[in-house]
């Protein structure tokens, strides 16, 4: 009886172990912090004294009257956020947030719907506002706008903080990645960097893509041109910011047999969008264009340099595609560009801010 | 009380009595050496009994037996034969020992014949049976590992079934196999091992300098692995009949950890928010795909799921065998059938193996003797579903493979393409059925007692077919794309009929002459067939490919190959101490042009049994010494049947609805200059033993040089192609070797031994194209190793204090850091170095075996040492940061917390290829068995010769920084090999009748 006792207890003591063991091994759960509410109050603060102090009607300078009904809409969201959160239905601080979030997208909204009415051919700066997927430029569809083995896209670009919050932030692209193998080209951005992406094949789903971390300097603009040349036998994809090299990166996209990859242009929709990408809706941004050009040809630094500082007429050799966003037209959905060929539209959410020439 | 202690009392009494009346039998004598030294510390012992004693300082015993005449007592001493002695009416009994030379009186197969380990000249290991079942492996290619020096057996994964492939001494070969040649009981060939039993070898030798390699001529240059079965030296009288078994639980090990796993989702939740705040700004929180509304349900209720665990079972192996042999005066058998059945951790993953083997000898007459072999293997293995582990590692624990209902879904995760790895594993099924056969059978005529003729026809025949279902809810085809299936065969025969002469002759005492003459044929032969359908009408697998909507990939093909070989192979022995080895072979291989087909292959070796010089003779601390030297070249017949020809390539041409099929010369040229690639090598070897054998062992050291590599030469496309094979390139590879054994304790209680082996190979490239520059298209450096690691190197993550100097480069504060070689602040390749090559500096091997009265456990170790591997698993579970997927739990780059080694996550970091380039240092316990050998008593009583009961452990303790499972496998294939690492509790028994 003794024996079994012993045995027993001893039986005991290992399950404890052992029990003791596994339960040390488990990790410890991470302790949530108490949640913060500050934000939420803050921001129904603003909303309210914008809603309480904003002239609406129809006049320039005046908010448009649906603009009160999207500010009313917003702050009622944010009652509901607060009660929620009130009532510890939130748990997480992210939950919180996202009710900041969405009533700074109000305010920023509401504060670009401030009316102003601009002259055609008046000096101007365009925004579109890409996030969400409100707005965009459409520079049509043609093969020319694929490139071939040896292009250059230039543009004029500036954006504020926050410009990108989707799975890749696209500025201008004709990419295609519903086209196997990958087509097109893209300048977009991703973490801390802007980046060049072009299709490569005829492997299927490769492309050449590289970065480097882009200009933090909000509100300015930068001159940012992408050159391909696949002529070259290195450094065949380079990009430039304000005259000077950004990055430079040489094809090594090999397929299993070891047989380098091309670039593949865009042969299927052949759209060529700024702020959103064509194929995958989801990839935008918000920002301002103020030039843009496509290049038949590699432009070495030099030129660069001196377009950079430089107008186009649209007879240059080897200019595709040239337009300038730097005046109010006539027509948003029918912008020529300076070489007569195409014709650009904006669709969606923009705005034109005046500026003096 | 007093009641028990008074019957203890009566109980001693009868005992002592007993004991007393036992005296009266006594047996004593003394135990002496060759020199007639007497030998203290002897074990003495009545057999089938524990009554034993050792002797004295002056050798001397005395023992009491139960009854004199007709007990067996069994003299054992460290370093000597143990010997038995009936007692017979005598009751002095003076035994003289003879000293043991650990290993040299076994016999070894060196390739169309046998040599005694001390007559032997080349360097060769042995692996016996016994050996390679207690490994407890299936494929008993990886028990070499550690086992023999100079073997690197690689797993591509540690699903069962799965593939492995073997180097001896490095590679030789840029661009063909290193694969050594197998020869299974005499039948060569390139099969591998893995349809092999342990329980059905005898022993396995490896060959492995040129020396002995060069019997196999223009397949021997990456050595010769030769596997005999049992059955080859059964002695008249004995019969035998063996049973062994075991069964066992496999369990994951070593679980990579994953950000949230085993129930802290909490922590994956903060990472996924770190990273989308990093990666798309903090505004992108906003977005409904963040957290979907049932991630958020779970994440408030705490409901997550460690998705690995979730995928893996625990598995079942068990292994069954029967063993039967008989000797009788004229004929000889041996008989074994097994089964083993090997369940893998994920899915349905299964290796199941079926054997026979059957041999029989028989003496028609005393000059004519005959007799046949056959080996049979039938496996089955379920290789897993592709991509079912790996999805199980992406897919974060904050989703659930359960609908409302409980069930199983297909969809866990809508913000992902990711599916349920568990239905993956149900509907993408892999499966493959082998078939391996070989036959043999010979006559043997010895016209005189030294001379045999013997002639053996073998047929080797295996067959494969390979099926693959995708269902419709597969990954691959994401629940809408119609269903898949492969189906592909293969059949490979091989037939060999040898022609041997032999010569064995002893003259003049002192003098003896063995010479092997060899005349072979053989023909091998190719052929299979492959197809694909999509959107099978029914779930009929790849049964029925006919009802397809669409069959394509169709394909089939045969090849052919023959090879006619004549050897000559003269072994002369002087006095027991000289011995010269000369071997030549000369082969004649379809696989070249007639200018080039036939290539002659000699060898030299060189023996000196220094132990047996009059001035050693007698040293009593040296038990062996024998120095080898060897020379030999060999070939590698491994090159494709068609690579001198210059080939029509086919192309399929739009023309009309379905297209035509068109030819046109392909752009790499025909060379019917090639020849084989050739291998020589300088070897010598030192054999020892000392301490009466208690430490005894082998050293090799050797220089291998392969000329004339076959490589793929890039020429002008005005000559109309683009490449030419040439021989043209050289590789060397050196190398040391160690193999010892240790008798550490020997009592007549406890014994303790250890056998170490070590390699070392250190590999290089001397020349490629003859113009002494290198290849940096297929990364290949002249005096750097044929395979090399040529990438970016890391320096570190960028610290907030190198802010300005990261920016230099395009980068940002938590980024990875390489070095900028060419210092241009560009980083491109240019600025690629070699920072390794992915093969080890060194392995090592130890077993050590503990045995305490009929009680043992062995412990058997492996590492390796250095080596830098590709790795896809560190790579693409440290460097991707998709934002709905998850990674492992490594020290990422915070402000605070400041790795230097893992970047910000969110940061999308370049050059993230430096992490997967991983060191594949490690040190395993890779078994560890405990068990006791039943007494020879209580075996007597039952009828049973031996029985043996174990319990094992097998990868109980990993030491290693790899952050993946089993750094034995880095560099598996993430998608069809990824497999999570088994450690496996079992128990058998051994008991042989």
């Amino acid at each position: 009886m003794r024996k079994h006792l012993i045995l027993k207890s001893r039986i005991v003591s290992i399950v404890a172990l052992v029990s003791v063991f596994f339960l040390s091994c488990e990790e410890t759960e991470v302790a949530r912090e108490e949640l913060k509410f500050d934000c939420l109050y803050e921001s129904l603060e603003t909303l309210n004294t914008m809603r309480d102090t904003s002239t609406f009607g129809d006049a320039d300078g005046t908010y448009p009257y649906e603009s009160a009904y999207t500010l009313d809409k917003a702050i009622t969201d944010l009652q509901y956020g607060i009660s929620l959160a009130l009532s510890d239905q939130l748990f997480l601080q992210f939950e919180v947030d996202n009710y900041c979030i969405l009533a700074g997208k109000s305010m920023a909204d509401f504060e670009s719907s401030l009316q102003i009415t601009l002259e055609p051919g008046t000096p101007a700066e365009l925004k579109v506002f890409g996030i969400d997927q409100k707005g965009r430029i459409e520079f049509g569809a043609d093969p020319a706008f694929g490139g071939g083995k040896v292009f250059t896209v230039e543009s004029w670009l500036k954006y504020d903080e926050g410009f990108f919050e989707s799975a890749i932030g696209d500025f201008i692209a004709t990419f295609n990645n519903v086209a196997d193998p990958f087509e097109g080209w893209m300048i977009n951005f991703l973490g801390d960097n802007m980046r060049s992406t072009i299709g490569m094949g005829p492997q299927s789903a490769r492309v050449l893509e590289f970065g480097s971390i882009y200009p933090k300097n909000y509100g300015e603009w930068n001159h940012i041109v992408m050159v391909y040349d696949e002529t070259l036998s290195e450094n065949q994809l380079k990009m430039y910011v304000n005259g000077e090299v950004f990055f430079t990166k040489t094809n090594d996209i090999y397929n299993g047999s070891g047989e380098l990859q091309l670039y593949q242009p865009n042969t299927q929709n052949m759209n060529m969008w700024a702020f959103q990408e064509p194929t995958d809706l989801s990839r935008t941004m918000t920002g301002y264009m103020k030039k843009f050009r496509m290049w038949d040809g590699a432009k070495s630094v030099e030129e660069i340099k001196s377009l950079m500082n430089s107008d186009v007429v649209g007879n240059e050799t080897g200019l595709i595609c040239a337009w300038d966003f730097t005046e109010m037209p006539e027509d948003i959905n029918n912008i020529p560009d300076k070489t007569g060929k195409f014709s650009a539209k904006i669709v969606g959410k923009h705005k034109w801010y005046p500026t003096s020439k | 009380m007093d009641k028990i202690i008074k019957i203890k009392i009566i109980l001693l009494f009868l005992l002592l009595h007993v004991t007393l009346f036992a005296q009266e039998n006594v047996v004593n004598g003394v135990v002496t050496d060759n020199g007639g030294l007497p030998i203290p510390g002897v074990n003495v012992v009545v057999k089938g009994t524990t009554n034993g004693t050792i002797t004295n300082i002056d050798g001397k015993y005395q023992i009491t037996v139960n009854k004199t005449e007709g007990e067996i007592l069994k003299f054992s001493f460290i370093g000597m034969v143990t010997k038995e002695v009936t007692i017979g009416s005598s009751t002095t009994i003076n035994v003289q020992l003879e000293t043991e030379s650990f290993g040299i009186e076994e016999v070894v197969a060196i390739g169309y014949g046998t040599v005694k380990k001390k007559d032997l000249t080349g360097s060769i290991e042995t692996v016996t049976g016994d050996e390679l079942k207690k490994a407890m492996n299936t494929d008993i290619t990886e028990s070499l590992n550690g086992r023999i020096s100079g073997v690197l057996v690689t797993k591509s994964s540690n699903r069962p079934g799965a593939s492995m492939s073997m180097e001896i001494r490095g590679k030789n070969s840029i661009n063909f196999s290193n694969e050594p040649l197998y020869v299974i009981d005499g039948i060569p060939s390139y099969s591998g091992m893995k349809h092999l039993n342990a329980s059905d070898i005898e022993s396995i030798d490896v060959l492995k300098d040129a020396s002995s390699t060069a019997i196999y001529g223009s397949r021997g240059a990456n050595g010769v692995v030769i596997i005999t079965t049992k059955g080859s030296n059964i002695k008249e009288g004995v019969n035998t009949i063996e049973y062994s078994g075991n069964v066992g639980v496999k369990v994951a090990t070593r679980i990579p950890d994953m950000i949230g796993n085993m129930g802290n989702g909490d922590e994956y939740v903060d990472y996924r928010e770190a990273l989308w705040r990093k990666k798309y700004g903090p505004n992108s929180l906003s977005r409904p795909d963040f957290l979907t509304l049932g991630e958020k349900t779970r994440i408030k209720n705490g409901e997550y799921y460690d998705w690995i665990r979730e995928v893996s079972n625990p598995g079942l192996v068990t292994n069954h065998n029967l063993n039967s042999s008989a000797g009788f005066k004229n004929t000889t058998y041996a008989f074994g059938v097994g089964y083993t059945s090997d369940d893998g951790l994920v899915g349905n993953e299964k290796f199941e193996r079926i054997t026979a083997n059957v041999r029989l000898d028989h003496k028609l007459s005393e000059k004519l003797k005959t007799g046949v072999t056959a080996y049979i293997s039938k496996n089955k293995t379920n290789y897993g579903a592709n991509g079912a582990l790996m999805n199980a590692y992406l897919i974060p624990p904050i989703a659930s493979p359960y609908d409302e209902n409980f069930e199983q879904t297909f969809i866990v995760q809508p913000t992902s393409s990711k599916i349920n790895p568990n239905i993956q594993a149900e509907n993408n099924i892999r499966e493959g059925t082998n078939f391996y056969s070989n036959f043999s059978g010979f006559l043997e005529f010895k016209p005189v007692s030294f001379i045999s003729l013997k002639s053996m026809v073998a047929y080797q025949f295996d067959t494969g077919n390979y099926g693959e279902w995708i269902d419709v809810y597969t990954q691959q085809k994401s629940g809408v794309n119609p269903n898949e299936a492969y189906r592909g065969e293969n059949n490979n025969n091989n037939i060999v009929w040898d022609n041997i002469i032999t010569i064995d002759k002893k003259f003049n005492e002192n003098n003896r002459l063995n010479v092997i003459g060899l005349f072979s044929l053989q023909k091998d032969t190719h052929l299979g067939s492959g197809m694909r359908g999509e959107d099978l009408p029914y779930d009929s697998y790849w049964h029925a490919i006919q009802t397809a909507s669409e069959i394509r990939d169709v394909s089939s093909y045969y090849w052919e190959s023959s090879l006619i070989s004549y050897m000559l192979r003269a072994n002369y022995t002087f006095h027991e101490k000289y011995m010269l080895t000369l071997t030549g072979r000369y082969d004649g291989t379809s696989r070249l042009q007639k200018e080039n087909q036939w290539g002659f292959m000699p060898s030299v070796a060189l023996g000196w049994q220094i132990k047996e010089e009059s001035w050693l003779k007698d040293a009593e601390k040296v038990s062996n010494l024998r120095l080898r030297l060897s020379y030999g070249k060999s070939g590698n017949n491994n090159l494709r049947h068609d690579q001198t020809w210059t080939k029509l390539t086919q192309s399929r041409y739009t023309f009309g609805t379905n297209g035509e099929n068109g030819f046109g010369i392909s752009n790499e040229k025909g060379n019917s200059e090639l020849k084989w690639e050739m291998t020589s090598e300088v070897n010598m070897g030192i054999d020892f033993g000392f301490f009466k054998s208690r430490v005894s062992g082998t050293i090799d050291i050797y220089s291998r040089k392969t000329e004339d590599l076959i490589l793929k030469r890039a020429i002008s496309a005005v000559n109309g192609y683009n490449s030419v094979f040439q021989n043209i390139g050289t590789t060397a590879n050196k190398g040391f070797e160690l193999g010892v054994k240790t008798v550490n304790i020997s009592s007549q209680k406890f014994n303790w031994t250890t056998n170490l082996t070590f390699s070392l190979n250190r590999n290089k490239i001397l020349e490629l194209y003859g113009d002494n520059m290198d290849d940096l298209g297929n990364r290949w450096f002249i005096g750097e190793p044929i395979r090399v690691i040529y990438d970016f190197k890391q320096l570190g993550i960028w610290q907030e204090e190198e802010e300005d100097e990261a920016a230099k480069y395009g980068q940002s504060v938590g980024h990875i850091k390489v070095e900028d070689v060419n210092g241009d602040f560009s980083m491109d390749e240019k600025d690629y170095q070699i920072i390794g090559s992915p093969t080890p500096s060194w392995t090592a091997g130890m077993e050590n075996r503990l045995e305490y009265r009929n009680l043992y456990l062995s412990i058997d170790m492996y590492a390796r040492v250095g080596g830098l591997y590709n790795d896809q698993f560190a790579y693409m579970f440290t460097a991707w940061d998709n934002e709905h997927w998850n990674k492992l739990d490594v020290e990422y780059w915070t402000p605070e917390n400041r790795s230097n080694k893992y970047q910000q996550v969110g940061a999308v970091s370049y050059y993230t290829q430096v992490l997967g380039k991983v060191s594949g240092t490690f040190l395993k316990v890779r078994n560890i068995t405990f068990g006791y050998n039943f007494r020879e008593s209580f075996l007597n009583r039952i009828s049973l010769k031996d029985a043996q009961l174990y319990v094992a452990v097998q990868n109980p303790f990993t030491f290693t920084n790899y952050i993946g499972a089993d750094p034995e496998i880095i560099g598996e294939n993430v998608n069809s090999q990824l497999s999570l690492y088994p450690m496996t509790f079992s128990t058998g028994v051994n008991i042989k009748f």
